[in-house]
């Protein structure tokens, strides 16, 4: 009976994983052996093996570890920006989201635009000669920052990526927010707890590591950077 | 609205019916499938614990790989499988990107359903298969939407493989988007610009925005535990 049940298990697992072993193991495979092999067009269907020569010319560029830098800095600003908002925006937000459940809706368009629009309405939106964005700063404080140029880009696509994925981390803390029961967050009210201590505090202690992995494994994911 | 009526109407270039058209038919070739992937595996998870130590922490963990990383060998792939510029080819590099949501979604739900359910219908006769299909699938619907809500916004809104796999035949609506933008020549028509991305972005705000309670509801009752 008990191996019936482990055999019809791995059954149900069997597709997913066949479908894995093909379009990740494959290309994963592939990856490899080119990244150790001498490759050009003519030789994609035939490459030559050479040794670790690919690994050393990356990690000498400096491009390569210019790039690194960029995307660690980018990643640790941006998570720790959309959970500090989302988080903020969960606690305050949360008495009225219970009293008006359509403020949802609005709070959480931001995720359902493609994050290549996005970026293109922020390239129409801030662009130097025909943003609306600079020809208003222009026009009240008789000057603007080029928001695309090198130096701002960094600053301008950590606002921009904040505001498109705040309402994830936000709706991430709300369901934690609201998974605490009312007779825990009354008790809690009565001996004096505030919205950040019933979160941090009451949430684990009623909710246990599962908490943990169902809510913030997730976010950990999704922002890898915290 | 005359932007609009440029973006609608239909050229030998320019098709914006077809770019929806297939956007459409691969993220619902995408969603519908990485739910049919998911879902036995989630249950065998869930209730045998098979996959868990490994097969759960693989896929959950694709998030946060760049999938761009595949791009060579999976481009070579779907050239000699003859997938490439199709809506199923396109479908099935979706189904990897909405993999890692669903099967958490799936697998907490899933986690969430008292055991007596599985014992009772095993009592009756019922095998794993039956009951994955009569008892599990029909009680974790609500889950199950909420995965298929995410996964067709986030497959709608791919851009990278949409612009690397696709040339003409079954480009999606992110890579049509940009074909507008210097469509009359003489630089950037940002009007036209603007009107095709809002039309781009409409489906899946929509979507969004009609479905936001299911969204909200399912994940804060994943969050829940008695």
């Amino acid at each position: 009976m008990i191996a019936t049940k482990n055999l019809d298990w791995k059954l149900l697992n069997t597709p997913l994983v066949l479908f894995l072993l093909l379009f990740l193991g494959f290309p994963v495979i592939v990856n490899l052996y080119y990244s150790l092999s001498e490759v050009s067009f003519e030789t994609l269907r035939a490459p030559e093996l050479e040794g670790v020569g690919n690994y050393l010319i990356v990690l000498t560029d400096g491009a390569f570890w210019q790039a690194s830098w960029f995307s660690l800095r980018f990643g640790i600003v941006t998570a720790v920006a959309e959970c500090a908002i989302g988080l903020g925006l969960a606690i305050f937000l949360a008495p009225l989201i219970e009293k008006h459940s359509a403020m949802m809706a609005p709070l959480m368009l931001p995720l359902m635009v493609a994050p290549a629009m996005v970026g293109l309405m922020y390239r129409l939106v801030l662009h130097e000669f025909v943003g609306p964005v600079p020809f208003y700063l222009y026009e009240w404080f008789g000057n603007s920052p080029s928001f695309l140029n090198a130096t701002n880009a960094f600053w301008t696509l950590s606002v921009v990526e904040t505001l498109q994925w705040t309402p994830f981390a936000f709706l991430l803390f709300y369901m934690a927010y609201e998974a605490i029961p009312d007779e825990v967050r009354q008790a809690a009210a009565i001996d004096g707890a505030g919205p950040l201590q019933l979160l941090f505090l009451i949430e684990p202690a009623v909710d246990g590591a599962d908490v943990d992995y169902r809510v913030f494994y997730p976010l950990h994911r999704w922002f890898p950077g915290v | 609205m005359d932007n609009y009526a440029s973006v609608l109407q239909v050229t030998d270039r320019l098709n914006i019916f077809g770019y929806l058209g297939n956007s459409l038919a691969a993220a619902l070739i995408g969603t519908t499938l990485a739910l049919v992937l998911a879902l036995p595996a989630a249950f065998a998870i869930a209730r045998g614990g098979i996959g868990r130590r490994l097969l759960m922490p693989a896929i959950v963990n694709l998030r946060a790989v760049p999938l761009i990383i595949f791009a060579i060998p999976l481009y070579m792939m779907f050239q000699w499988l003859g997938l490439l510029d199709t809506q199923i080819g396109l479908g099935l590099i979706l189904t990897i990107v909405n993999l890692p949501l669903a099967l958490v979604i799936l697998v907490n739900a899933i986690s969430d359903l008292p055991l007596e359910l599985d014992e009772a219908a095993r009592i009756d006769g019922a095998n794993t298969f039956q009951i994955l299909a009569q008892v599990i699938a029909p009680v974790c619907r609500p889950a199950i939407v909420t995965s298929f809500i995410f996964g067709f916004i986030t497959a709608w809104n791919e851009f990278l493989f949409g612009l690397m796999l696709t040339t003409s035949k079954a480009v999606p609506m992110t890579v049509g988007a940009s074909f507008f933008f210097a469509a009359s020549g003489g630089g950037v028509q940002w009007g036209l610009a603007s009107a095709v991305m809002i039309v781009g972005a409409l489906p899946p705000m929509l979507l969004g925005l009609i479905m936001y309670k299911q969204i909200s509801g399912s994940m804060t009752a994943g969050a829940v535990k008695g």
